[in-house]
């Protein structure tokens, strides 16, 4: 029995055991059973606006036509849209369980760039499969798309996919993705700082950060072929930076530092400071990173990545419970790439779940504000392990 | 074409004595930028009760003057840390942060209270100190606490340099005419008026009935703030001379060298102290020690956490003050400053 688990045989150059295939069956089956327990959940988020978009879209005739459709409001770019379009008109299930669906066949995208991140890394199918399993049971991941229907997900996984890309040193596809990624949705750029970096280091160049408004052209095709204005199609992330529509909190039970120093009032002021802040903080953090000389390793990457990622939802003003989705994803990989670090996903979980139970639950046992210290704890932990690893590489690298 | 970009922005390029990558110019530019900016998005606001003590037209002159300070806090931390660790980037970095430094914008931009200028004063006399010029320290330590009675916080360490013959009992004089001139103009016994010496005191009396602390994280936040005001402020002054005289014999009797970096520490320390203990501490008492704290996180790094819990603690207090109400009871503030005071006397031992 146990032999038999345990026997190999080989795909092209991948070994897989029989183990690995009865893991991977129970992950994606128990991920799958936990998905569907959740199918019913409706959100404020899907009465208040998903449903009135998918009502707009159908009436315009979904598909490419629904996109000529005229919003009151809506935040979201063409490639989601169009999504939501093809559900309108999409004569099976209805809408919630079809939005949940595409977010969970996403959910499957993302868990597989684990899967190829942690294999790659560890040379062993079995560890790929278990970040597969780790990355589909996240409380977070879970919950995001199959219980709140939405859609963070989707920009996650080409980001996932770029990351990859990123770690075998293939700029090229990685910057690729990180443009599907942006045209999808804005928040893709709170990881922008480490792309920087990463061309100071030599890891990208800059011609590859033509991707970005490569793709988010060809991703608002759809809408112009239905007769939508560029600008109007462009303007959509100017409207969503200008948090036009969330400007009546700063902080939408995110666990930043507004819910240390209180979340409504100075709503004007403090969130045009914030920004400023953000700005000022992430200057000097990449004229640091900038700076000083040092060989860029997967693990620092990783690390500096979550840390730019924190450091940016921890100052912005109107972050939203889902904005830490990046870092949630990248703690996860990253305790494949060090088991010490296992702290790190908890944590990062941990801080980022407690938006959402409030959100969907109405539960708030524990003070936001208790979350911001575990956070602002797990930021200072990255500042020091890469100051230690910056210091010690440069030290190891003069004698 | 990216190797020649790359290689441009770290080139150093000399200027006289000096040299800079365009990388470190483009720093200094866009933190002064961001702080500029920062401070903009705030600057329309006025705390009522500052504009009814003071009125409007001084409190804009007097956001001007701090604003102009900080500035000059921001260069006086570059020359500090450069000179300290002899690593101007961390220097770069120091001034940066002060330009952005949470307490100092909204001390500038939102209060106005001119508090900047004594800071700046403190924050020389402990650079004068550091350099072994104790005299020097002391004067300018006078000028300090002649805009503003806080700069007292510092002076225990000066006794213990005192008292280890670092310093002259002469250069004493000047922070005792510091003391003497700044109370006869805050209790207008002088013929003119000096609104940034007298703010502080004319806010106090619009607030209305005293208290031990007005949102200061200190010891009164733990055990009550509005009880035996009178009894407790009078045993508390007594206490704080003692302490003061306790940390300054302390100082004189350690063992230790008196090393650049024990010293600054040893200032911060007494900064956080004496406020802590004092009755009648506003929300930005603890000003000189979040100056300090920054210089003592780039001095000493292993240390780097001390002016981010101190700027958590100060700017909780200050949110206090601007919602009318904490977010936290502020008892929580209080403890973990107890906490940072003991990790600093730990340090010390």
């Amino acid at each position: 029995m146990q032999s038999g688990l345990l026997k190999e045989f080989q795909v092209k150059k991948i070994r897989i055991r029989i183990l690995d295939i009865l893991l991977f069956l129970l992950f994606t089956a128990g991920a799958v059973w936990m998905r569907y327990a959740l199918r019913n959940v409706v959100a404020g988020d899907y009465k208040m606006f998903f449903e009135p978009w998918v009502a707009t879209l159908r009436e315009a005739g979904g598909g490419i036509r629904g996109l000529a459709a005229e919003f009151e409001y809506v935040d979201y770019t063409t490639p989601y849209l169009f999504i939501l379009s093809c559900i309108s008109i999409c004569p099976f299930l209805n809408t919630l369980l079809l939005m949940k669906m595409v977010s969970v066949f996403f959910d499957f995208v993302a868990a597989f760039a684990v899967m190829a991140i942690v294999y790659d890394r560890k040379k062993s199918l079995t560890y790929g499969i278990l970040g597969y399993g780790v990355f589909l049971m996240a409380p977070t991941i879970l919950t995001n798309g199959a219980m709140w229907a939405q859609c963070d997900i989707i920009f996650t996984s080409f980001i996932l996919w770029s990351l990859y890309f990123l770690l075998k040193d293939k700029p090229v596809p990685a910057m690729a993705f990180y443009g599907v990624a942006f045209a999808f949705k804005l928040q893709t750029l709170f990881l922008a700082p480490l792309y920087v970096i990463l061309w100071m280091k030599g890891k990208i160049k800059l011609k590859h950060f033509l991707f970005l408004p490569l793709m988010y052209f060809i991703g608002i095709i759809p809408s112009l072929l239905a007769g939508k204005g560029l600008w109007e199609l462009i303007s959509v992330y100017f409207f969503q930076a200008n948090g036009a529509m969330d400007i009546y909190a700063l902080s939408h039970k995110f666990p930043n530092i507004y819910q240390l120093i209180g979340t409504d009032t100075f709503l004007f002021e403090y969130a045009d400071g914030g920004i400023w802040l953000t700005l000022g903080a992430l200057m000097l953090l990449l004229y640091t990173f900038a700076r000083l000389e040092y060989e860029m390793d997967q693990v620092l990457m990783l690390r500096m990545g979550m840390f730019l990622t924190m450091t940016v939802v921890f100052f912005l003003p109107h972050m939203h419970e889902r904005y830490a989705i990046l870092v949630d994803v990248l703690a996860i990989v990253y305790v494949f790439f060090d088991k010490k670090g296992f702290y790190v996903p908890v944590i990062t979980l941990l801080c980022s779940f407690a938006g959402y139970t409030i959100y969907l639950a109405g539960n708030n046992i524990v003070p936001l504000f208790v979350y911001t210290i575990l956070f602002l704890f797990l930021m200072v932990d990255h500042g020091v392990f890469l100051c230690k690893r910056i210091k010690g590489g440069r030290e190891e690298a003069h004698g | 074409m990216d190797k020649a970009i790359r290689e441009f922005l770290v080139k150093e390029i000399r200027f006289k004595k000096y040299s800079l990558a365009p990388l470190d110019i483009l720093l200094l530019i866009g933190t002064a930028i961001a702080g500029a900016c920062l401070r903009e998005s705030v600057v329309s606001y006025v705390p009522q009760e500052v504009e009814e003590a003071i009125g409007l037209a001084m409190i804009n002159q007097l956001k001007l003057f701090s604003m102009v300070f900080d500035v000059f806090l921001a260069v006086l931390m570059l020359d500090l840390v450069t000179g300290i660790t002899g690593n101007k980037i961390k220097g770069f970095l120091a001034y940066g942060v002060m330009l952005l430094f949470p307490v100092l914008a909204a001390s500038s931009a939102m209060w106005g209270m001119g508090d900047e200028a004594y800071v700046f004063f403190a924050l020389l006399s402990i650079s004068y100190t550091l350099k072994g010029k104790g005299n020097m320290g002391l004067c300018s330590l006078g000028i300090s606490i002649l805009l503003n009675a806080n700069g007292l916080f510092l002076l225990p360490v000066f006794l213990g340099l005192y008292l280890r013959k670092e310093v002259k009992a002469a250069a004493f004089l000047a922070p005792a005419f510091g003391l003497a001139a700044n109370r006869l103009i805050v209790t207008k016994m002088l013929p003119f008026r000096l609104p940034f010496i007298q703010a502080d005191a004319l806010l106090a009396e619009s607030r209305g009935e005293a208290v031990l602390s007005y949102h200061y994280p200190n010891i009164y936040q733990i055990f009550g703030v509005d009880k035996f005001v009178t009894e407790y402020s009078q045993a508390a002054v007594c206490f704080v001379i003692c302490l003061g005289v306790m940390i300054g014999v302390l100082i004189a009797l350690s063992k230790k060298d008196l090393t650049k970096e024990r010293v600054l520490l040893l200032f911060v320390l007494s900064a956080m102290v004496i406020p802590y203990f004092a009755p009648f501490m506003n929300e930005r008492s603890g000003m000189i020690a979040d100056v300090a704290a920054v210089l003592l996180g780039f001095a000493v790094l292993r240390k780097f956490y001390v002016p981010l819990v101190q700027v958590i603690i100060s700017y909780v207090a200050y949110s206090a003050y601007f919602r009318g109400e904490s977010v936290m009871p502020m008892a929580l503030p209080a403890a973990v400053s107890l906490l940072l005071i003991m990790d600093l006397i730990r340090e010390e031992t």
